[in-house]
């Protein structure tokens, strides 16, 4: 349960942030995806489960906020919280550098599975203007922002999921 | 989140993304078939109300931002007047915000009374697309003020886009420069006609254009009214560039637009100009009935 009462309002806002402020600083044509950063973050930070929710919530979120298809978003962040989640925490926790990898190939994850749902749906798709002038400036932004906004998630889900100590 | 009861931890996660999977394909469907309005009108409502209170607040923001420079040197040579002067500075900024405003109202207005035969309704661009992929617009208009979707969007500077989707209080734009986007235009020196299309990188480009036609950048090229999506002579923008091989039928020209997208914060939506629908005309003919025996 709070997983979705600290995850519905940061999401919300953050989706919210992502199209009206973050949209104006783009890099090339990439701009940072805080909904993307958020999911996996929260997904790798030990909420496995709430992360993949996140994934959905977020990214329905954003495909509201867009002209794209309804679904398109959740379904590319939903599966790369999934794919996040399968390696456990203790791999994450191995290296401090380790979620720099995760934002950097979520973000052409989370891009290309976008890409296919924008083709699927009768979107004209230029993969390689895509993939070079959008989702690697967007990896590059993410990855720079990436450590922060982790060990922000990972305070706050220590407030919200307190390790048991053993008396 | 707990696992359920019985049940490992993979094989809770498993089923939950399959059961989130499915409703993500399941609302890609309904998206296609165009059945998730009134749904998703009604989530995007609180979303749109959040988002412009946002809007309002960065752009009051970045007004105070862009003039921080002479007010921070004033701060650090009268200390004793700072309370005193971040007062000012903010009244400054909140009237230059309202300068701008009221410029690009004026201007606006000028636009619009040299259209007569258009009604315009104003509306303040509060969102992007969410997406970097994809080249929309969101309004502060919807139903409510007798927004409906086709309805055309321009500036004082010429053509922004159309209305594709709207809520009680929002409106989404698809821009002429979205890759998905085609509109029918006219070079106005040479009144030959072509179709501008959207580039993936933002810009914009005519085609289907006679190889006889002669073009030279600076060209301007304006709305031609076929297809009856835009009103006729509306601005789209210059050519810049021509792209012409001998051994094509057609050339195509690079166009710079005429708005600055970057740069929209209002914008006028052409609220007399109805959309014509074409599509009966190029369903397949009813074949006659069989005469009776």
């Amino acid at each position: 349960m709070m997983t979705y009462v600290v995850g519905v309002p940061l999401l919300v806002l953050a989706a919210v942030m992502q199209s009206t402020v973050l949209s104006h600083f783009r890099v090339f044509a990439g701009t940072l995806d805080l909904v993307l950063l958020l999911t996996l973050s929260w997904t790798i930070s030990g909420d496995w489960l709430g992360g993949i929710a996140w994934g959905f919530i977020g990214g329905l979120c954003l495909d509201l906020l867009s002209g794209g298809p309804l679904g398109a978003a959740a379904l590319g962040l939903v599966l790369m919280a999934y794919f996040a989640s399968l390696t456990e925490g203790r791999f994450w926790r191995s290296h401090v550098l380790l979620p720099l990898a995760t934002i950097a190939l979520g973000t052409f994850g989370f891009h290309t599975l976008y890409l296919v749902g924008l083709s699927l749906s009768g979107y004209p798709v230029n993969w390689s203007h895509d993939l070079s002038q959008v989702t690697l400036p967007a990896a590059v932004l993410n990855t720079l922002v990436m450590l922060p906004v982790y060990h922000a998630l990972r305070w706050v889900h220590g407030l919200v999921y307190p390790t048991p100590v053993a008396i | 989140m707990r696992e359920l009861a019985g049940m490992s931890k993979l094989q809770t996660r498993s089923i939950l993304v399959v059961v989130l999977v499915l409703a993500s394909l399941g609302l890609l469907g309904l998206n296609q078939s165009g059945s998730l309005g009134p749904v998703k009108g009604a989530l995007l409502a609180p979303l749109t109300a959040l988002q412009k209170w946002v809007a309002q607040t960065w752009n009051g923001a970045e007004a105070l931002f862009q003039r921080s420079p002479d007010a921070e040197a004033l701060r650090q040579r009268n200390a004793e007047l700072e309370a005193e002067n971040a007062r000012l500075k903010a009244q400054a900024a909140a009237a230059a915000e309202d300068r701008a405003t009221l410029s690009a109202l004026s201007q606006l207005l000028d636009y619009a009374r040299t259209q007569p035969e258009n009604k315009y309704l104003a509306a303040n661009v509060i969102g992007l697309d969410s997406s970097p992929f994809l080249n929309y617009l969101i309004l502060d208009r919807g139903s409510d003020a007798g927004v409906t979707s086709g309805m055309s969007v321009v500036t004082d500077q010429g053509l922004v886009g159309r209305v594709v989707e709207v809520t009680a209080t929002s409106a989404k734009v698809q821009l002429i420069v979205d890759a998905a986007s085609a509109v029918n235009a006219l070079l106005q020196a040479s009144r030959e006609r072509g179709v501008v299309v959207g580039q993936l990188a933002g810009g914009l480009e005519m085609q289907n254009i006679s190889q006889q036609t002669k073009l030279a950048p600076g060209d301007v090229v304006l709305t031609s009214g076929l297809g009856g999506r835009f009103p006729p002579g509306v601005i789209i923008g210059t050519v810049n560039a021509v792209q012409k091989l001998n051994y094509e039928v057609l050339q195509k020209a690079d166009i710079t637009p005429a708005v600055d997208f970057n740069r929209l914060e209002i914008v006028l939506i052409i609220t007399n100009f109805t959309p014509r629908d074409f599509s009966p005309f190029f369903q397949a003919t009813p074949t006659a009935p069989a005469p009776a025996p």
